[in-house]
């Protein structure tokens, strides 16, 4: 049997459960952001072999799972129930300070824990995984430069003084700042911390009003762009494609270039450089990644540049435009390590 | 040195006399005189000052040509062409039933065993088109029957009923929906009085129905009421269906159909049967070999049609075809349209 942990509204699972009820698969999907009556945690016991969750109604056995598609962030302890009332909107809601909600919270987030190492301990395969999912966006670059890749010159700062002067060195380059994490408080702005969850471009209006002495930011220069690439991995196999970000420049006086019409991305196959190949898969494996999307930009002097890796990204984004197909690519992959 | 080249998304079709370019990114249709053809060719592989200096008494022209396929993003400028591949055709593996087509005329089939047949060869749409008005009880017990089966949507293509009061008929169908956001009407027979009326919201359809319910005026008679062709109405395909309409039959590829006399073919129109529904199975008539010869049938091996620039959007039709109905490579019937012109 196969497992997905997924989320409800994303495409590529959906395609890919498509692609496995094409085959006959048999496979069940606990969604991140299942409505919070849905999955039931029913029994578990070593000796027996069971580990028994209900979804709409229906047990599967984890024990019976041999192959884990870490789609996304695994289970969400927060909509976790047994009692059709979530954590998080009714368990305690008189209480002040949260205590037993924090509790309770942490003992589910401990058992949601066991969970996905139970699952992974136990399946034949797994594609992505619960644990590595969250990568460190510096151990990444650490390792991308080690394997040889270019990364965008990045700084870690945390005073006025020594931002003013990385501008200053680097212009007329601009400086761009990134949230190491999801979820990381950044650059403090006029006495109160801002939050970016995007890359933004540090313009000096903006240093002009920093504090002194603020929370220590992830800087990078800008990397000025031909393209975009992205590669996604599937193992050993990559799918590559280029995105044109940049407007021609007669686009200008183009007819579709006013307000009302959104452009569409430009998306095609692109071939990467074998050389270049063969650094992102060292350094996939050295992440210990089966699986992710690779964001690089492809500069106008014809530099590869490294920028990111995600993990859990859309590949649906790449599957389309291309004609990669994708989605049934991963379905046979879940396949095959589920019938050996 | 710059070179130009076709972005991946534009696709090429080639004719005796006209070649399209198809983007589907934008989805548009650009036709051009084979003329152009070879500026096309030679700006990608010389660049654009080099063919104007070989060209040069047609240098307005290429100029031109040039401005229009870059402002449309057809086209861009790289050093490096190699970089980037064409798309490759996959030849798709899938072969559920992508659409079957039941008539009814006279009688009424057995919908539970068709319905599970249809489920178990994975069908994504059943499209019912119904003949004759039938009573609302006939109409809800096919869709009992469609309810508990895993099937993405049916169609139901049905004469307005003049007996009943219109909006009698509208919350008929209404009820029906309700029930399963799956099921689709398509009323045809619809009076150029009631068209109006629907248009200026004078008669009302609820929004809850509104994506699931389509009225038009024409009358179908049966299903020789199929096949047409008209180019005019071409819209632009997905890079998926592009390559589809080139490795497969546009029409017949996946498809499975019921006429009104309960046999079984790959369309209602065709002549050959594979036998009656009473006797034989959805199921062994679909996975047999010789009910998947038609699917093969693609374009370029059809008269005339392999020479159309507009091959890789026609739809085709494989039961109404010019000269020996017994020769399946003849051009359809109901095609005006002339590749050679
Ligand atoms: S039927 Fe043939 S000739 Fe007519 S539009 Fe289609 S491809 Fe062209
Ligand atoms: S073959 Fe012709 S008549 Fe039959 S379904 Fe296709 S278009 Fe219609």
């Amino acid at each position: 049997m196969i497992l997905i942990l997924g989320r409800e509204d994303d495409l590529s699972t959906t395609n890919v459960c498509e692609w496995l009820y094409h085959y006959n698969a048999k496979f069940f999907v606990l969604n991140t952001d299942d409505d919070h009556s849905k999955i039931k945690i029913d029994y578990f016991n070593f000796l027996e072999k069971k580990f028994l969750i209900r979804k709409k109604g229906i047990e599967y056995n984890l024990f019976d799972v041999n192959v884990v598609w870490n789609r996304r962030h695994g289970l969400d302890p927060k909509k976790f129930t047994n009692t059709y009332v979530t954590l998080d909107s009714q368990f305690f809601p008189e209480e002040k300070n949260k205590f037993h909600y924090h509790h309770t919270l942490e003992e589910t987030r401990t058992l949601f824990e066991f969970i996905h190492h139970f699952i992974e301990s136990n399946v034949n395969y797994k594609l992505g995984s619960f644990f590595a999912n969250d990568v460190n966006k510096l151990v990444v670059l650490q390792s991308a430069l080690a394997f040889g890749l270019k990364i965008p010159d990045s700084y870690i700062l945390s005073t006025k003084k020594d931002l003013i002067e990385k501008i200053n060195l680097l212009s007329p380059k601009r400086l761009i700042t990134k949230p190491l994490t999801q979820g990381v408080y950044n650059a403090g702005l006029d006495g109160k911390y801002q939050y970016y969850n995007y890359v933004n471009a540090v313009e000096i209006d903006f240093v002009n009003e920093v504090e002194e002495v603020f929370f220590p930011s992830l800087f990078q220069e800008e990397i000025e762009k031909q393209l975009e690439l992205r590669i996604f991995f599937l193992e050993d196999d990559y799918y590559s494609m280029a995105i044109f970000s940049q407007e021609n420049e007669t686009s200008k006086q183009d007819f579709r270039q006013n307000e009302y019409w959104n452009e569409p991305l430009r998306c095609v196959p692109f071939d990467l450089p074998h050389e270049i190949v063969e650094k992102l898969k060292s350094l996939m494996k050295k992440l210990k990644l089966n699986t992710g999307s690779i964001d690089m930009i492809l500069t106008p002097e014809f530099e590869y540049v490294f920028l990111e890796v995600n993990p859990c990204g859309q590949f649906i984004m790449t599957s389309e435009p291309c004609n990669y197909n994708l989605e049934q690519k991963v379905a046979l992959k879940l396949l095959h390590y589920d019938k050996r | 040195m710059k070179y130009i080249k076709l972005y991946a998304y534009c696709l090429l079709t080639i004719g005796k006399k006209r070649f399209t370019i198809l983007d589907t990114l934008h989805n548009d249709i650009f036709i051009f005189e084979n003329s152009y053809l070879k500026y096309l060719e030679g700006l990608q592989k010389y660049g654009l000052s080099k063919i104007l200096e070989m060209e040069n008494h047609d240098s307005e022209q290429i100029v031109k040509f040039f401005d229009f396929l870059y402002t449309n993003k057809i086209i861009f400028i790289t050093e490096q062409p190699d970089l980037f591949p064409e798309i490759k055709q996959i030849r798709d593996t899938n072969t559920d039933v992508k659409k079957a087509i039941i008539d009814i005329r006279n009688k009424i089939f057995d919908f539970n065993t068709i319905f599970s047949q249809l489920e178990y060869l994975k069908c994504d749409l059943v499209e019912i088109r119904v003949f004759k008005s039938l009573s609302f009880d006939v109409i809800t017990n096919i869709i009992q029957s469609f309810s508990t089966v895993a099937i993405d949507k049916i169609i139901l293509l049905i004469p307005l009923n003049y007996e009943v009061d219109f909006y009698c008929f509208l919350n008929k169908v209404e009820e029906l929906i309700l029930l399963d956001y799956r099921i689709h009407f398509l009323i045809y027979n619809v009076s150029e009085h009631i068209l109006e009326k629907i248009e200026s919201k004078e008669f009302v359809i609820k929004s809850s129905i509104y994506f699931n319910i389509q009225f038009v005026k024409n009358s179908v008679t049966g299903c020789e009421n199929c096949g047409d062709i008209k180019p005019e109405k071409f819209f632009s395909s997905s890079i998926e269906e592009f390559m589809e309409k080139q490795l497969f039959n546009s029409c017949l590829n996946r498809q499975i159909s019921i006429d009104e006399n309960g046999e079984i073919k790959n369309c209602p129109s065709m002549q050959k049967s594979w036998g009656n529904i009473n006797v034989k199975s959805l199921i062994h008539t679909y996975n047999s070999k010789d009910f998947r010869f038609f699917w093969d049938i693609t374009k370029d091996k059809i008269e005339v049609c392999k020479d159309c620039e507009l091959r890789n959007l026609c739809h085709d039709c494989r039961a109404y075809t010019e000269g020996d109905a017994l020769d399946h490579y003849n051009k359809p019937l109901k095609c005006e349209y002339n590749p050679y012109a």
